[in-house]
């Protein structure tokens, strides 16, 4: 008996691999049909829809990065307080104190890359006419995750709490100051008046909303925190279950049609 | 003026090492196209005479030999790793020339003129075979420029781009110049694709890029901005997306030049189903290594940017918002907050949602196409390419204090002045053309151009359809015409915008400051 049999030929090896090796043509079929991870494939697919010169990988390269950034997220919040005596200094902790301190790089650098990663991805599925019928729904639920990718990288921009984050940060959200209606300089928002009380004051309007407060600050930087580490990636979690839940629904990887 | 040196030892070394790395890769070019079999998209290989070229054997030792042992001196002497590494793209880059050379001047006196493996065949569409003899010298001779120009500064020779050049550069450039250059570049790209997409026009654009970017690295003030830790992902951003925009323009010349001819497209000769196991899944973990290696060195080679503690007094000038928002930061010269900063933003995910319902062309579906979708594909690709990447580029690496513009390289200073004399259609209109004041009642000093902006979006979609797209509302309906009347009105007012700026200074075309609301 070798090694390799010693280690496979047992009860508990078996109940958690139901099959061999997939070395044979059945073997490959089973094992895409009983692996948890693996069952997100068809069993077959066609040969040019996964040639790298066709889908250039950015798609998988995307969720990858998300991937990366939870897991390096999740090891960040280790070492991190949301707090304004506290987010700077643990930072300059991680990078200078913390064993293997390139846990921010990782996760920053990761992050530059998925938004990158995620253009290129709609990209080529627009040169490929890819989101035409029955495609459609699909690229409505990609637009929703390019949006929520943006959304979290600009969260995330403000966590360091250094100049670059606070003046970035406030460069964005000054232009919630300025929507129609809501944003106390936005156009129309000063017709808004009850009684003589104007509605929409920087007290109440979409800056406001947004960073808890009128300028950045400590509410501001939890809220961030907040929606950073649990709102967006749990929203983004549930819209890439239903973005590969359709591709396979709406007929697999794109090809002519 | 900025007293900084353009050189010191470690950019010189820096550069050697870049100036190698070009070498590098035109030698393994050189020799790819001297002895490689040649196989082109959809080219059969069926019936041809076997392949007769090979690498020689003492010439593919020595050069393993010579990167190998310049890899392992990377451990203890950089100077030794270096000339050894030079060396080995000496020796690759001139003998896989002149063996390329050697080999026509022989098949030309001893052949039988049949085609062989070692002839290249050509992608449907892309013109004649490429000549290798005259191809490899000429990626040989690039190798040896980059490899001559890594060891002048190796030797210590310092060498700078001419301040002449420089200025040039720099007068020249304006947002006006780079914005109107890049629209013509783009439509040049669109034009000339067929020329672009060889594979020969684009390994010499990578060279001058090469060339550029090296040239320009000994320019402190280039230096300084594109070495910003933040600013290198940008590198990386025009690298990926110059390649993929060409990939998917080869792919697309080819496909069309194919369905011409009756042939099917590429993706449809690889139609039939292979197993997940082992071909996707394999794939997935190859490019999982390669991801997380890639990750890993770019995290160890470059440290995340962590400045000063946050100060909510010192403004640092210029704030600028995240990378990847500044096309739309660079946007508000031509546009308010709410425009550029709401409006436009929300107009650009509703399009991009919208899309799919508005196009209902069913033709290029799964491949790549130009003719087949001319309109969807230059409309989405000018504003990815121009409106989205370009202003991206132009608002970080050529906006500085007061966001104004700054050449590649010219010295970012706070005290740039700037004259500012624009002005609104109102004043256009009642001061400059009917030479009286302007009226007091709001609606009727911005007639003209509440005017002007309500016909831009009733009359011209009206225009639009008589002219262009009569066949479209008949397939698609009214509804969707005018949503995709509305999408390109707005794409195309931020470029109208940026021309009545830089032609007859125009601020705002309606202006109501009372109520924040300008356009």
């Amino acid at each position: 008996m070798s090694i390799a049999e010693k280690i496979t030929d047992n009860q508990i090896w078996k109940s958690v691999f139901r099959h061999p090796m997939p070395t044979d043509r059945r073997n490959r079929v089973v094992v895409m049909l009983t692996n948890f991870f693996l069952h997100l494939h068809p069993v077959s697919v066609r040969r040019q829809g996964i040639a790298l010169s066709y889908t250039w990988c950015m798609g998988g390269t995307t969720f990858f990065l998300f991937l990366v950034e939870v897991v390096t997220g999740v090891l960040l919040m280790f070492y991190y307080r949301p707090t304004l005596e506290h987010a700077y200094n643990d930072i300059l902790n991680l990078r200078d104190v913390t064993t293997l301190g390139i846990l921010r790089e990782l996760h920053r650098w990761g992050a530059h890359a998925m938004v990158i990663a995620v253009w290129l991805h709609m990209y080529r599925v627009f040169l490929t006419g890819s989101y035409k019928p029955p495609r459609e729904f699909n690229w409505v639920v990609g637009t929703l995750l390019l949006v929520l990718t943006l959304l979290l990288s600009f969260t995330g921009y403000l966590l360091p709490w250094d100049q670059l984050a606070i003046w970035a940060i406030t460069v964005g959200s000054n232009m919630a100051r300025a929507t129609p209606g809501v944003g106390v300089e936005g156009p129309g928002a000063s017709l808004l008046v009850l009684n003589g009380v104007p509605l929409v004051t920087s007290f109440s309007d979409a800056k406001f909303a947004l960073l808890s407060g009128r300028s950045v600050g400590e509410m501001t930087l939890n809220r961030f925190y907040v929606l950073h580490c649990v709102a967006i990636p749990l929203a983004v979690s549930l819209l890439i279950m239903i973005h590969f839940w359709r591709v396979r629904k709406d007929g697999g990887i794109s090809g002519p049609m | 003026m900025n007293h900084h040196p353009d050189l010191t030892p470690g950019v010189m070394a820096g550069l050697s090492w870049f100036y190698l790395l070009a070498a590098i890769i035109n030698a393994a070019a050189a020799g790819y196209i001297s002895y490689s079999e040649l196989v082109s998209e959809g080219a059969s290989r069926e019936g041809l005479a076997p392949k007769t070229r090979k690498m020689p054997g003492w010439l593919k030792n020595s050069t393993w030999a010579f990167y190998l042992f310049g890899g392992l001196a990377m451990l203890v002497n950089m100077k030794l790793a270096f000339w050894l590494l030079t060396a080995g793209s000496v020796v690759l880059s001139i003998f896989s020339a002149a063996d390329a050379a050697f080999f026509a001047e022989h098949s030309a006196e001893h052949g039988d003129g049949k085609p062989s493996l070692d002839d290249h065949q050509p992608a449907v569409g892309l013109g004649g075979p490429i000549n290798r003899a005259i191809i490899s010298s000429v990626w040989a001779m690039c190798a040896m420029v980059f490899g001559i120009m890594g060891a002048t500064y190796a030797l210590g020779a310092e060498y700078a781009m001419p301040q002449v050049f420089r200025d040039a550069i720099d007068s020249a450039s304006g947002p006006t110049s780079f914005f109107t250059l890049s629209t013509l570049a783009f439509i040049a790209l669109i034009v000339y694709r067929r020329f672009l997409s060889s594979g020969v026009v684009a390994w010499a654009g990578l060279n001058l890029s090469l060339l550029f970017f090296g040239l320009s690295m000994t320019d402190y003030d280039f230096r300084d901005i594109v070495t910003k830790p933040d600013n290198v992902p940008i590198i990386g951003l025009i690298y990926l997306v110059a390649y993929f925009t060409w990939l998917g323009l080869r792919r697309a010349v080819i496909n069309d030049a194919r369905m011409a001819r009756g042939l099917p497209n590429l993706e449809e000769l690889g139609a039939e189903k292979t197993l997940t196991w082992p071909d996707l899944v394999y794939t997935e973990l190859i490019a999982l290594v390669i991801g997380t290696v890639a990750l890993i060195l770019w995290a160890i080679a470059l440290q995340a940017p962590l400045e000063q503690p946050a100060s909510s007094t010192q403004a640092p000038n210029p704030s600028k918002a995240p990378w990847y928002f500044l096309g739309l930061q660079e946007m508000l010269v031509y546009f308010d907050p709410w425009m550029a900063g709401v409006v436009l933003p929300t107009f650009i995910i509703i399009g991009f949602m919208a899309m799919p319902y508005i196009d209902t062309n069913k033709a290029g579906n799964g491949y790549y196409t130009i003719r087949q979708r001319l309109f969807a594909y230059t409309t989405f690709q000018y504003g990815f390419l121009v409106l989205w990447v370009v202003l991206i580029l132009l608002g970080t690496f050529l906006r500085g204090p007061n966001w104004n513009f700054f050449g590649p390289y010219e010295y970012w200073d706070l005290h740039k002045l700037e004259p500012l004399n624009n002005v609104n259609l109102s004043d256009i209109f009642w001061i400059q053309w009917l030479r009286q004041s302007r009226p007091s009642a709001i609606l009727l000093r911005e007639a003209p151009g509440i005017l002007l902006t309500v016909g831009y979006f009733t009359l011209l979609p009206a225009l639009m359809y008589l002219a262009f797209f009569r066949k479209y509302v008949a397939e698609a309906g009214i509804i969707r015409y005018s949503v995709l009347a509305m999408l390109l009105l707005f794409m195309a007012s931020l470029p109208i915008k940026m021309v009545l700026r830089w032609t007859i200074n125009l601020k705002y075309i309606v202006a109501i400051p009372e109520y924040f609301f300008n356009i």
